[in-house]
């Protein structure tokens, strides 16, 4: 079950900013922590498996208002299987075209 | 409190303390050691995790990573806060660093190859089997290493061939990278490597991208640059380049310009600096001369007069580069009005775009014109600064010279003094350094893939930490015809199979990154050290020994170049009681710190060159050191931030401002190079329409070996691609997803098609990325080179598409 440190860099209007704290605190794979300067937010996710890891950090970084996502710390010591059982894809534009945003 | 919880707090710790450092834009200090552990990590301790500090495995940033092992194995990863260069933060590839080691094919014993496959055999026949090839015919071995060695391994290498077999066969990837920037250093400022550092990126006020896509090659420096401005701060970004990439996306000023004419756009803007007196005068008079290439192209050049050069620059008005160019002059005048004034801070990044060029050298020198011209150099925030992209490029390619020509330390085998110095520093006998260099890297494997008997006298070449078999240009030419001939032998120690390995004749398991003990060189002259954490698996061994190994085998088959003056093995070592360690027998090989003995001899090399390096105890403390490091009188070794400045450079005399110290012509001047443009050695035609340009991913380093085995790396960005234009595709009839074949006069790919994607290249462009082993892209790229550095232009050749069908095979 992978484990990350994420910082997210918020734009900045406030209104646009406690949107995303209060939908990332309603999100229970997350863990957010204390905003600080300049809109950087501290958010610990869980994941059970590395596929859901990755979907929830593009999920993270297409809300609107989040700039940026940075990573500051990853642990994989629950993880036995480093392979993942998806084959290799790439998101043809169809498919973007048809995510959530 | 569970582990599981402990980890997640854990998590959230470390996040926390980097968004505030980032908030607040805090600097470690670099003045103190900074020993001790990471904070973010430190609360972890008393946990079953052990931490330890190692610079990244991957680029030429040098970020520093927290390594987090337990059970002899690694378990975490974290920004190491400490760390000047990223401060905490890591990109999508430095965060899986760790994962790298964990492929599930890692080699792990010595592989021969006998008829259609690969046996295993021990390791002292491994040994034997080189060592017997090299007593057969010494002068047709050849090394060939990369920017990934450690620098004790480059050095222990490099002292082998140069100091054991005296025949200089030994030359690194970075040939294929980085080659042009140096001879542009060197020809300019008269030795090699940046003056200026990243420390920059937090001060320039506009910021000019050469062809460089740092969003994806170089993540945390480019979020530097978007970090200040986050925190408002005005910082110009200027993209010049052949197509739109994600650092685009950040610039405000995008100068689309059409491939190889980039020195017309240079020389642009150089001619609006004369034409209208707006250049730094004072700066030019005081600092500067002027050069210009003569019949031959060479270091020194043809003196020039400031009027000379000015006449020269004349044809290049706004209005003639934007119809070579395609920039607009008014852009262009954009340009030349940022380096005119003189309050504004100006860095300049390039990378690969310059120097995989035929006219790479010539490039490079027109950077450092622009800016030496209009006085922006010398000033935090104000200077040229070349990335690399490997962890050592300049760390061991550059600084421990393992190239045909180079000696430790910046200095030549074709210098007879320089040739002295090493045969006494290696207690050699005097003449044992051959004087006439060796081969570039391109002669190399062309001389093994010609027949023996017509002239192609490097039979056996030992490739270390590169995969030459997927990164040679020209692959079916350099690289194929070799495993055609009988009596050519090829020798690969690396981590896992590989294009290479698969072509090999005897494959040798290594150890990689924490495996071993390592020291490496950033592209800002920051040299950076860790210690072993984990065992490599099964037999893998670190390069290092396997060289030593090597040459003890040699030395017991009486071979004259193993052994010193004193009759002694070449790589002797003793231990702190004065008694002889055997470090070629592995159950010793860890008896003394080998890295430690290497290094320490090595660093003798370097104030010649005033590269001063400093004891390895002192790389141990801290997060690295940026060359020279002098020792103070208060004992403290202090760090260089900007070479050549008065303050900064503890070798600039007082009073001088700025001194080029090692100045081609030996009169502290930097040279302003004049070159003209000059047609690309293969553009489109009627045949073959398109631009093809290869290059990197962000997911990806370099061919793919270690990256293609991360799973979250592989899933990210799992194939290579190439990027059309949607007017191009239209035209063809190619939809997105499409399999199409990519085919020039040398070789052909199929891959599919990309429209939209993450870059856009304009009409009548591709790009393909370089990290996929199914497409080898270097089987369609060029191999014409810089006529100087020799490096070869992977970023402009012609290429035609094909499209497929699915049932009727293909159609154009």
């Amino acid at each position: 079950m992978p484990v990350s440190g994420l910082v997210l860099t918020l734009d900045s209007p406030s209104p646009v900013r406690a949107a995303i704290i209060a939908a990332l605190v309603a999100d229970r794979r997350m863990t957010v922590g204390e905003l600080q300067a300049a809109g950087r937010l501290p958010v610990v996710t869980e994941a059970d498996t590395l596929d859901e890891q990755q979907a929830l950090w593009d999920e993270i970084a297409r809300l609107p208002g989040v700039l940026l996502v940075d990573l500051a710390y990853e642990d994989f010591s629950d993880i036995d299987d480093l392979e993942s059982s998806s084959l290799p894809r790439r998101v043809r534009r169809e498919e973007r075209d048809h995510e959530p945003t | 409190m569970n582990r599981r919880e402990f980890i997640k707090l854990s998590a959230m710790a470390t996040a926390t303390t980097v968004a505030s450092r980032r908030a607040l834009a805090q600097v470690p200090a670099t003045g103190a050691p900074q020993t001790g552990l990471d904070p973010g990590v430190a609360a972890r301790v008393g946990n079953d995790v052990t931490w330890n500090k190692a610079p990244c495995r991957f680029c030429g940033t040098g970020c520093h990573v927290q390594v987090g092992v337990r059970g002899g194995r690694i378990v975490a990863i974290a920004g190491d806060q400490l760390a000047p260069v990223n401060r905490g933060l890591l990109c999508v590839k430095g965060y899986h660093v760790g994962l790298a080691l964990y492929g599930r094919d890692r080699l792990t014993t010595p592989l021969l190859k006998q008829g259609d496959h690969h046996v295993p055999i021990t390791w002292a026949q491994a040994i034997d089997t080189i060592a017997q090839r090299v007593m057969a015919n010494p002068r047709g071995l050849a090394v060939y290493g990369s920017g990934q060695w450690t620098i004790p391994e480059g050095y222990a290498n490099n002292k082998f061939v140069k100091g054991g077999l005296g025949s200089n066969q030994i030359e690194p990837n970075a040939r294929l990278c980085m080659a042009s920037a140096v001879t542009g250093f060197l020809s300019t400022y008269g030795v090699d490597e940046p003056a200026s550092c990243f420390d920059d990126l937090d001060h320039a006020d506009v910021v000019i991208l050469w062809g460089n896509n740092p969003a994806e090659m170089h993540p945390v420096l480019f979020s530097r640059i978007v970090d200040r401005r986050v925190r408002g701060e005005n910082v110009t970004l200027v993209d010049i380049g052949t197509r739109r990439t994600r650092s685009t996306a950040f610039a405000q000023h995008y100068l689309p310009f059409r491939p190889n004419t980039d020195l017309a756009i240079a020389n642009g803007i150089l001619n609006l600096l004369v034409s209208t007196n707006r250049h730094n005068r004072a700066f030019v008079q005081r600092y500067c001369s002027f050069r210009t290439e003569g019949a031959q192209p060479s270091l020194q050049g043809e003196a020039l007069t400031f009027d000379a050069f000015r006449a020269r620059l004349a044809r290049y008005t706004p209005e003639y580069v934007e119809r070579l160019s395609g920039v607009p002059a008014r852009d262009l005048r954009m340009l030349a009005d940022l380096f005119a004034d003189p309050e504004r801070k100006i860095v300049s990044l390039w990378c690969m775009g310059v120097n995989q060029h035929t006219r790479g050298t010539a490039m490079n020198r027109l950077i450092h014109a622009v800016h030496l011209l209009s006085g922006h150099f010398g000033r935090p925030g104000d200077g040229p600064q070349s990335l690399t992209g490997q962890p050592s490029a300049c760390g061991t390619a550059r600084e421990v010279g393992t190239s045909f020509n180079g000696l430790p330390g910046g200095l030549l085998v074709t210098n007879p003094e320089h040739r002295r110095r090493a045969e006494d520093a290696w207690n050699v006998p005097i003449g044992r350094i051959a004087a006439t260099p060796g081969y570039h890297t391109v002669d190399m494997w062309r001389r093994f893939s010609t027949p023996t008997a017509e002239g192609g006298d490097i039979t056996t070449i030992w490739v270390q930490v590169t995969n030459p078999g997927q990164s040679l240009p020209n692959r079916r030419r350099l690289f194929e015809p070799s495993r055609r001939l009988a009596d050519k032998f090829l020798i690969v120690s690396d981590v896992y199979p590989t294009e290479t390995t698969r072509q090999a004749d005897l494959i040798l398991p290594s150890a990689m990154w924490v495996e071993k003990n390592g020291m490496t060189g950033n592209s800002e002259r920051r040299t950076q050290q860790w210690f072993k954490m984990v065992d490599p698996p099964g037999q893998a061994r670190p390069d290092a020994w396997q060289v030593v190994a090597v040459a003890k085998r040699l030395f017991d088959l009486g071979h004259a170049g193993m052994r010193d003056r004193s009759g002694n093995f070449l790589f002797r070592m003793t231990n702190a009681d004065g008694h002889d360690v055997p470090i070629w027998d592995f159950a010793h090989f860890y008896d003394v710190n080998v890295d430690e003995k290497l290094f320490e001899e090595y660093r003798q090399f370097s104030r010649v060159k005033h590269k001063d390096l400093a004891p390895y105890a002192e790389y141990v403390a801290h997060r690295g050191l940026r060359w020279p490091v002098v020792q103070g009188v208060d004992r403290a070794w202090r760090e260089t931030r900007y070479r050549f400045v008065e303050g900064e450079d503890p070798y600039v005399a007082h009073g001088r401002g700025i001194q080029f110290y090692h100045a081609v012509e030996h009169d502290d001047r930097a040279l302003i190079w004049f070159h003209d443009d000059e047609p690309a050695p293969e553009p489109p035609d009627a045949t073959y329409p398109f631009w093809l340009c290869t290059g990197r991913v962000l997911e990806h380093w370099h061919t793919g070996t270690m990256t293609m085995r991360i799973p979250q790396l592989r899933r990210a960005m799992p194939q290579a691609y190439v990027e059309m234009n949607p007017a191009d595709a239209a035209r063809l009839g190619v939809q997105d997803g499409e399999s199409v074949t990519v085919e020039s006069r040398r070789g052909s790919v199929t891959l599919p098609v990309w429209l939209d994607g993450r870059g856009a290249p304009p009409l009548g462009s591709l790009f393909v990325p370089f990290f996929d082993e199914r497409v080898l892209i270097n089987d369609v790229t060029l191999d014409a080179h810089d006529p100087l550095s020799k490096q070869p232009d992977y970023k402009k050749c012609a290429v035609r598409v094909v499209r497929r069908t699915s049932t009727s095979g293909a159609s154009t």
